[in-house]
């Protein structure tokens, strides 16, 4: 954030904030960091009440602020905050006056033709538990049929492979990444950067080939 | 109902930006979370997606374009990872951090909300962040947030580019301000070049009706091309000789971001007749590269496909043919067009491609007329 004056207030350094936004175009990183500095001080001062849907609403007012601030606001007519707490309250009061329907709704519809208004209906039932999936790459792994896992390794210790990396982090009782580090004098971030770069595109193939049952 | 302000302790770092929880961001990380058996594994999985989708709401708001679904936290390899990633599609990945219990933000740098700019912030008591060493690399940066489920509140605490420890020391974070510098720093470099988006009122095309006879040409399905797809008549763009601008531009993103767009290349004939005109090829490479674009803010929104159309020399190191280029909807609208002189590189078009639209690309000169017909 970049310094203000103290005599400055919140209101001042949010109109500032406001009118440098505005200089730069939608999207533009300029226009990011100052909306970033808005959002900053706004969550520090937006109005606040504990319903359901006050989450939602404030998440609604922070796009609202960040899509229309530069052809909806105006500075001599209000600060950022009352103008964005008014279409905060505003939100809230028509998210209540949802729910209100929605309540109403309820109480006469039978519960079986719900129409998937709640996300969690939409849940897949739970799948197998990730045990089995580590127990077939642990088998895949191990056999390293092409031998692809045992080749990618550091360039310095072969037994530091993707092979290795992949059985002893998946190992019932796995491995830090620091155990490993001192058993093979390798350091954590030249490990770490085998395993995404070689390790994980391999883990990524063999679960892709699972998927679409090869 | 109303919470008084003081009442609400939130104990809040000046440079931190405090988010909602939302009823969606909950429903999805605990259906995420309900796939897995361990509790603990189903705890990691639902804080990575909180962490993320608070992130994704926050770049959406910013208009920073991402591609939620495409991570590796989402699908079966979150089974084997401790994973919270975030792709910003042509940037690379956002690693968003997840942490749990009370960060104690020292209460003497000021009362909560009042930004004492002033006095220098001061450090979190020794507290950290777990960072699994299997996420330092290949990740863009990294956002540290707490969640705190009871308050539906997650706070953004900071931005770092490197981590190079397991337990990540929070006052080390830079603020979120930084990750934007981030971001700026690996947005492509722009060249000069005209990016052609005439408004739709400026119609003033008369190709439009001579060319609206010609013989219907084949649709190029481009949505199909996500799917590997190499469609009769168009090449990898390595297959086509293009001029070190398009390898300069092509690089750009990091290659891990190859994936995200999709490029194919042919060259077209001006003329059918005579290949060169005073040994200037009388041809074009027509570059067509896509890449699927997101409004992040709006989930409900359909996603579209981001086009890029470029035309480029054939052989490296000359310049374009003079050519007129315009693009035209199935209605006959045309929508961008532009001109290549002499003197150009390259001439190129970027615009939104809604799912089933088609798009036309007429290319004429004095005594040539081509087009080349697209469908998302």
């Amino acid at each position: 954030m970049e310094p203000n004056s103290p005599q400055q207030s919140r209101k001042e350094i949010l109109i500032t904030l406001a009118q440098d936004a505005c200089k730069h175009s939608l999207g533009s990183r300029e226009r990011q960091r100052k909306l970033t500095e808005m959002i900053t001080i706004l969550a520090r001062s937006l109005w606040r009440e504990s319903s359901d849907y006050y989450e939602d609403a404030l998440q609604d007012s922070y796009c609202f602020l960040c899509r229309r601030l530069c052809d909806l606001y105006d500075p001599s007519k209000a600060s950022v905050t009352t103008w964005i707490n008014s279409h905060l309250k505003w939100r809230l009061h028509s998210l209540k006056m949802k729910a209100i329907a929605e309540e109403r709704k309820r109480a006469y519809v039978p519960l079986t033709s719900e129409d998937g208004l709640n996300p969690v209906d939409n849940i897949p039932a739970p799948v197998a538990p990730e045990e089995s999936l580590v127990d077939l790459i642990r088998d895949w792994a191990t056999n390293d049929e092409s031998g692809e896992l045992r080749s990618k390794h550091h360039k310095m210790n072969s037994q530091v492979s993707c092979q290795m990396l992949i059985l002893r982090r998946l190992a019932l009782s796995p491995s830090t990444w620091n155990d490993l580090s001192e058993e093979f004098g390798v350091p954590v971030p030249s490990l770490s950067a085998l395993y995404q770069r070689h390790c994980v595109p391999q883990l990524r193939k063999f679960i892709q080939e699972l998927d679409t049952g090869d | 109902m109303n919470v008084n302000e003081s009442c609400l302790n939130l104990n809040l770092s000046p440079m931190s930006i405090p988010l909602p929880l939302t009823q969606r961001s909950i429903a999805l990380a605990n259906a995420a979370a309900l796939k897995y058996d361990s509790p603990e594994k189903s705890q990691q999985i639902r804080l990575n997606a909180l962490a993320i989708l608070v992130m994704n709401d926050f770049l959406g708001w910013l208009q920073v374009p991402t591609d939620v679904a495409k991570g590796d936290s989402w699908g079966k390899l979150a089974a084997l990872m401790d994973t919270a990633d975030l792709v910003l599609p042509g940037l690379g990945t956002l690693e968003c951090r997840p942490i749990v219990g009370p960060v104690r933000w020292n209460e003497s740098s000021g009362d909560e909300g009042h930004l004492d700019q002033a006095s220098e912030p001061t450090p979190w008591k020794s507290q950290t962040a777990h960072v699994p060493a299997e996420v330092w690399d290949d990740r863009i940066g990294f956002v540290m947030i707490q969640i705190d489920e009871e308050h539906k509140l997650a706070e953004l605490l900071g931005f770092t580019q490197t981590v190079e420890t397991e337990a990540f020391p929070l006052s080390q974070l830079q603020p979120m301000t930084a990750l934007i510098d981030r971001l700026e720093a690996l947005q492509p470099k722009t060249f000069s070049i005209p990016v052609l988006r005439s408004s739709f009122s400026t119609l003033t095309n008369t190709l439009t009706s001579t060319l609206a006879q010609t013989v219907e040409p084949a649709v190029a399905r481009i949505s199909d091309w996500f799917h590997e797809t190499l469609e009769a008549g168009w090449q990898t763009v390595e297959s086509l000789s293009l001029p070190p601008a398009f390898a300069f531009r092509l690089r750009e993103p990091a290659d891990r971001d190859a994936s995200f767009r999709i490029c194919r290349g042919k060259v077209i004939n001006l003329d059918l007749e005579n290949v060169m005109v005073r040994s200037v090829p009388r041809q074009v490479s027509l570059v067509v590269s896509i890449q699927p674009s997101f409004d992040s803010a709006d989930p409900e929104s359909l996603p579209e496909t981001q086009v890029t159309l470029s035309f480029y020399p054939t052989i490296p190191n000359l310049t374009l043919p003079p050519f007129h280029a315009a693009i035209r909807d199935d209605a006959g609208v045309v929508h961008y067009e532009g001109d290549a002189a002499a003197i150009d590189e390259f001439l190129e078009f970027e615009f939104n491609c809604g799912a089933d639209e088609e798009f036309e690309v007429l290319i004429s000169g004095a005594d040539f007329n081509v087009s080349e017909r697209f469908r998302n």
